[in-house]
């Protein structure tokens, strides 16, 4: 079911999400816009690329307590029966989700993030202009996908604004309002093809490409300028590595980066992945290498953020991009 | 298991701590749940407080032991633990040594230091069912005589006519006196012994160097890349799949592993 409604019809239907779940929504902060909780609708800001946070913290915590522990006893720490519902999560954050959820119920489950997972309404929110390092279309999805979420919003003109239910329960939230014509569908499809993408990626062929240049001096050159800081690893949407920490009596399970030197380091002192060199292409090929011969997917969803908010501007589009120019046996 | 999903770990007391050499400890911890497993496979440890570390199991059967050598955060916190300390685990994890063996072998097993840990677990199993392997000769090395564990077993055992081990020992280094065992790399000492390769298995537990020597001279004598089996000891949090530190290029260690057939292992991206 597809409705057409104006600006305030459309924050009257965001404010009724809000009697069944806790709402997070895009918020101007002074760091910059956020995903974080919203209690007035006014407060939700329209007009963006993408927060600088991702959706997969709400369901993957930076700093999940676990369990509580004493001299002789564990106990579990009862999570919070409240659900979320996002609103303005784009297509590619959404995704990454989806994309996510296969390795969180690869044959053992995880409990912490499925529950939070399965009870949560997705409201996506159609694009309608491509940030500079966007790159979603290489991904055989586009800035207008809905199929990762529940409800799906578009903007199609200042004030107004198509809704469009999608899952069950997506469509059980979509009540009331003027019913979308096929001149509405067709302004959304010019709006879609409007959108101007200046980074495209063969992906397949970049897979192939990954199989042959594993011990290529290019990851060298390629990692050169990269700090190990772990920033694009944490605002990733996808990005799922994480280690366990106990303190004062809880153990906390916590954002871990495959970018920091100790990540790997054994024990006995060695280390397989001893140089950023080695840690930068195992970033490279998990995204684009590994995880497709897992889970049949790319790990990387193309939302940009890694190359954005890099301190050393290290552009993971350009180097998983360039290994199809490495001509060496 | 209930507790998998979330990480939870079974609680667990040490009931009995032995010293097998001046930094290598045996801990049996006796579960509150029954927790059955196979040699090879792997647990992790919770020391409240310090954290939590994937160790193999060094037995086969009844509570879990494993042989911890001090190295670490996390194994310093083991070797302050005493008897009736309060500790978690989490597991069994991972396929075991006995996947790989069909039918009636003959089993070599060579291993380096610390790694003896698996590879007792292993020979448990073996002498709890003598009957259905053919030779078994055990090869254990170490830097010292003092750095050879469970050594009072290992006498026992080739004092134990019925046991039918040949159990070999060697150090790297000629020590000062009184040893009358071998001297020499572990690889040296394999082939020395001239290992058969009709109907045998060998099963390599030790430094990363030491397998990788082993499994030349292996390959020399004529052993195929299905007839070494080792175990690979990547770093691990979570134990499933999902924390994302113990991959060697898709392959994840914790599911697919920890062991493997020296033909697996020589597929693997060089990531190790």
């Amino acid at each position: 079911m597809k409705i057409i409604v104006d600006k305030k019809g459309l924050l009257k239907f965001i404010d009724s999400i809000r009697k069944k779940y806790r709402l997070i929504a895009p918020v101007q902060k002074d760091e910059g816009l956020f995903f974080d909780a919203v209690s007035n609708t006014s407060k939700i800001v329209f007009d963006y690329i993408n927060p600088k946070n991702t959706a997969k913290e709400f369901f993957f915590p930076i700093k999940d307590p676990i369990l509580r522990y004493d001299s002789d006893s564990i106990e579990e720490v009862k999570k919070s029966k409240e659900n979320i519902a996002i609103f303005g999560i784009r297509p590619c954050d959404a995704r990454a989700l989806s994309v996510m959820d296969k390795v969180f119920n690869w044959d053992t489950k995880d409990g912490l993030y499925d529950n939070r997972r399965k009870n949560a309404l997705l409201i996506g929110f159609g694009c309608n202009k491509a940030g500079d390092h966007c790159f979603c279309t290489s991904f055989g999805y586009g800035p207008h996908e809905s199929k990762d979420v529940d409800v799906m919003v578009y903007q199609l003109g200042k004030d107004e604004f198509m809704v469009l239910g999608v899952s069950k329960r997506g469509v059980g939230c979509v009540v009331s309002g003027k019913k979308a014509s096929p001149v509405h569908e067709s302004r959304r499809k010019e709006l879609e093809k409007g959108i101007v993408f200046k980074k495209k990626m063969d992906v397949d062929k970049v897979y192939k490409k990954l199989d042959t240049v594993f011990d290529s001096d290019y990851w060298t050159g390629a990692s050169f300028h990269c700090i190990g800081c772990g920033t694009c690893t944490f605002l990733c949407p996808s990005c799922h590595c994480f280690c366990m920490s106990d303190e004062r009596n809880i153990r906390y399970r916590i954002w871990d980066s495959c970018q920091f030197a100790c990540f790997t380091k054994h024990t006995s002192g060695h280390n397989p992945r001893p140089t950023q060199r080695e840690r930068y292409r195992q970033r490279v090929y998990h995204k684009f290498s590994y995880y497709k011969k897992n889970f049949g997917e790319h790990l990387c969803v193309g939302c940009g953020r890694c190359t954005l908010h890099c301190p050393m501007k290290v552009d993971i589009f350009s180097i998983a991009n360039g290994t199809l120019d490495i001509n060496e046996k | 298991m209930k507790n998998r999903e979330d990480y939870i770990p079974i609680p667990a007391k040490v009931v009995a701590l032995r010293d097998e050499t001046l930094d290598v400890l045996t801990l049996q911890i006796k579960p509150d749940e029954k927790v059955t497993f196979r040699p090879g496979q792997f647990f992790l440890l919770s020391v409240f407080n310090a954290g939590e570390s994937a160790f193999a199991f060094s037995n086969d059967s009844g509570d879990i032991e494993c042989s911890v050598k001090c190295c670490g955060l996390n194994t310093q916190a083991i070797h302050r633990l005493a008897i009736g300390d309060f500790v978690g685990v989490r597991g069994p994890y991972g396929n075991s040594f006995l996947d790989f063996i069909k039918g009636k072998k003959d089993i070599y097993l060579v291993a380096g230091g610390i790694g003896t840990a698996p590879i007792r677990s292993l020979l448990q199993h073996i002498l709890a069912n003598r009957n259905k392997f053919g030779k078994v000769t055990l090869l254990m090395g170490a830097r010292t005589p003092a750095d050879l564990p469970y050594m009072d077993e290992l006498m026992a055992l080739r004092k134990n006519k019925k046991a039918k081990v040949d159990v070999i020992l060697t150090v790297d280094t000629q020590p000062e006196e009184g040893w009358k065992e071998n001297v020499g790399f572990v690889p040296v000492i394999l082939d020395k012994i001239k290992p058969k390769t009709k109907n045998s298995l060998v099963f390599v537990c030790g430094p990363p160097i030491m397998i990788k020597f082993c499994a030349d001279t292996l390959s020399k004598k004529g052993f195929k890349g299905d007839q070494i089996i080792s175990t690979l000891e990547n770093r691990m949090q979570c134990g499933i799949g999902k924390c994302g530190r113990c991959n060697i290029g898709p392959v994840y260690v914790c599911k697919c592993g920890p062991v493997f057939t020296y033909d697996d292992i020589k597929k693997m991206p060089k990531d190790m």
